[in-house]
């Protein structure tokens, strides 16, 4: 004991450059990652700024009593938990299929040009892919108005009605990530040893059996992995792009808890019962998280940690 | 064609091109051709209407090229003290925040991927945890305003200084680096700091552009941080200038509407000023990343980290 004790302690000394190294890391992460969890206590009380944690009284678990019982709460959970499965089943394979024609793709030339083409949209900000969206849609100038027009059918406001606002955002999803998100795919598949294709041609096997035996488990980690973290970021992610195509009519279809959090804590400054609704999101996601890596441990051995 | 083959890898081109390849390819080109029509056409669309003369724009008869071509617009965005000023804005937050990020994550992967020394596995688990459990909007909020950064850059250069992604990014790459280099380097007596910056960092350029470019389009693009962080009008980065006049369509605060009214009028007017600021807006992030693409599939290979 005391001598594994001592070679602890000189291993410490000896690595003490690199603590060093990471001294400046640690204290960042503490000031901004970590404190603000120290603040997340607000939620069990009914914090005023002004009177600070001494004068605010301390209610338990009443926010989060409140928050499920409010009655839109439901209605987020549903539109989460619908808006992700959309996106799941369509956003999610979409640049999987799109690297793996990629891959097929044999003039190098075309494939650049492609990559570039389809890489393009995820660096426009979201408020001008909003716009984007916006003006596309538009029943008078846009340019769905006018295909409308060309099929002789009456042009609508899509935005102005709640019943497409999930199409609108899995569809524009699709639009803007597809490319860049087919980027880790297509670095698995460089990853992929040669020898294999070679060795499958000699033995007669074709393009389709190559692609279904060798291309497609080349690539399964990653897909695993990237399913993991989408999982993790999936109640969280997209508070920009919901909250700027948020308009009254469609509300009752695209409240989630983060866009209720913002303008319940930043507007109406009720920030104990934000604060507790971000941490029950917070929450969800952690657990989404560790089912998902525990489910992909088991079946596959591969885990993000 | 032969000297495009010959560019491929060497198993493509032992490969002879029989028919079924030939309408294989000659599929999947037109797919993608459908695939970028697709892709362009909304931007190619809100670019000719830009450039566009009032009339063709209010009977909504503008394609993907500009009718009547008038640079008016234009003009009138780019002497707007306003606009000008919050395109300076977002310039100074995603050049320092780059920087800064760069250098930040770099001290933070390095340790991850490239050193041994007790209490890696708990230093690893908490940089990267806060990728899977964040304290969210508010408690963030109250913490920036503690350390009284509202209405500061340093509000939103601070925040995403360090992403855990990145560092899991970055640490994946160094940890692809031959381990050799790092140990020969370390027997002639080199400080990690000096490994860090004079053997490291070299290596990492293709890892570190990609991630460069990220922490750039993320500060350029961000529009969330700027709402919560800055107020104050002066201060306004581009997208909430965006958002005011495009998504508002609030062009009296800017006063654009009386900039213009000689040359165009009325509803054309804010659709043509609108996709003029939208498309300044774009336009440096689209001139940055074709010169950082060739970096991204060799810079980012997503694998397991383990501590």
């Amino acid at each position: 004991m005391k001598g594994k004790l001592a070679k602890l302690g000189h291993d410490m000394w000896k690595s003490r450059t690199v603590y060093l190294l990471i001294l400046p890391v640690v204290i960042y992460m503490l000031l901004f990652k970590y404190w603000p969890m120290y603040w997340l206590k607000i939620s069990l009380y009914d914090f005023k700024i002004y009177k600070g944690f001494e004068g605010s009284e301390f209610v338990g678990l009443a926010n989060f009593i409140k928050l499920f019982k409010a009655k839109d709460f439901w209605l987020m959970i549903r539109n989460v938990v619908m808006l992700n499965f959309w996106s799941l089943l369509f956003c999610f394979p979409a640049p999987i299929i799109l690297a793996i024609m990629l891959n097929e793709l044999r003039s190098t030339k075309v494939k650049k040009t492609v990559q570039t083409i389809t890489f393009l949209p995820h660096f426009i900000s979201m408020v001008a892919f909003v716009a984007l969206v916006t003006a596309f849609l538009s029943p008078s100038t846009g340019t769905m108005g006018a295909i409308m027009k060309f099929f002789g059918k009456d042009s609508i406001y899509f935005l102005g009605d709640g019943k497409y606002f999930r199409a609108i955002c899995v569809i524009s999803g699709i639009w803007q990530q597809t490319g860049f998100s087919a980027i880790v795919y297509l670095s698995a598949l460089t990853a992929i040893d040669t020898n294999l294709y070679e060795a499958a041609m000699v033995d007669g096997a074709n393009r389709w059996q190559r692609l279904i035996h060798i291309t497609l488990p080349g690539i399964a980690t990653t897909v695993i992995i990237m399913l993991i973290l989408k999982i993790g970021t999936m109640v969280s992610v997209d508070f920009e792009k919901i909250y700027l195509l948020q308009n009254t009519a469609n509300l009752s279809v695209s409240e989630v808890l983060q866009t209720w959090v913002y303008k319940r804590g930043l507007i109406k400054y009720d920030y104990s019962l934000a604060t507790a609704a971000g941490l029950f999101n917070s929450i969800i996601a952690m657990v989404l998280v560790a089912i998902s890596n525990h489910l992909s441990n088991k079946y596959s051995e591969t885990s993000v940690w | 064609m032969a000297k495009t083959l010959a560019k491929n890898k060497e198993i493509k081109t032992k490969e002879k091109w029989r028919t079924n390849d030939i309408i294989v390819e000659a599929v999947l080109i037109f797919v993608f051709i459908v695939i970028c029509i697709i892709i362009l056409y909304p931007i190619l669309n809100v670019l000719a209407v830009s450039l566009s003369g009032d009339g063709y724009v209010l009977r909504g008869a503008v394609t993907f090229y500009p009718k009547d071509f008038t640079l008016a617009a234009y003009k009138a965005v780019l002497s707007n003290k306003q606009i000008l000023k919050s395109f300076g804005n977002s310039i100074y937050i995603a050049g320092v925040g780059c920087a800064l990020s760069l250098l930040a994550t770099l001290f933070a992967a390095y340790p991850i991927a490239c050193c041994d020394f007790p209490g890696k596995k708990l230093y690893t688990i908490f940089v990267l945890l806060p990728m899977w459990f964040s304290a969210g909007t508010i408690p963030s909020y109250l913490c920036i305003s503690k350390l009284g950064l509202v209405n500061s850059y340093w509000s939103l250069i601070l925040n995403s200084l360090i992403v855990p992604y990145n560092v899991l990014i970055l640490a994946s790459f160094l940890k692809g680096l031959p381990k050799e280099i790092l140990e020969s380097a370390r027997i002639d007596g080199a400080g990690e700091l000096k490994i860090m910056f004079r053997i490291v960092l070299p290596l990492a350029k293709a890892s570190l552009a990609t991630i460069g470019l990220w922490v750039i389009a993320a500060h350029w693009n961000a529009y969330m941080e700027p709402l919560m962080y800055i107020s104050d009008f002066n201060k306004f980065t581009l997208q909430q200038v965006l958002q005011d006049i495009v998504l508002n369509a609030d062009a009296v605060k800017y006063e654009l509407g009386s900039a213009t009214s000689n040359t165009v009028t009325g509803a054309a007017l804010a659709d043509q000023l609108k996709n003029a600021v939208l498309i300044v807006s774009m336009i440096p992030m689209l001139i940055i990343y074709p010169f950082i693409q060739k970096y991204f599939v060799k810079g980012v290979t997503l694998g397991a980290v383990k501590g």
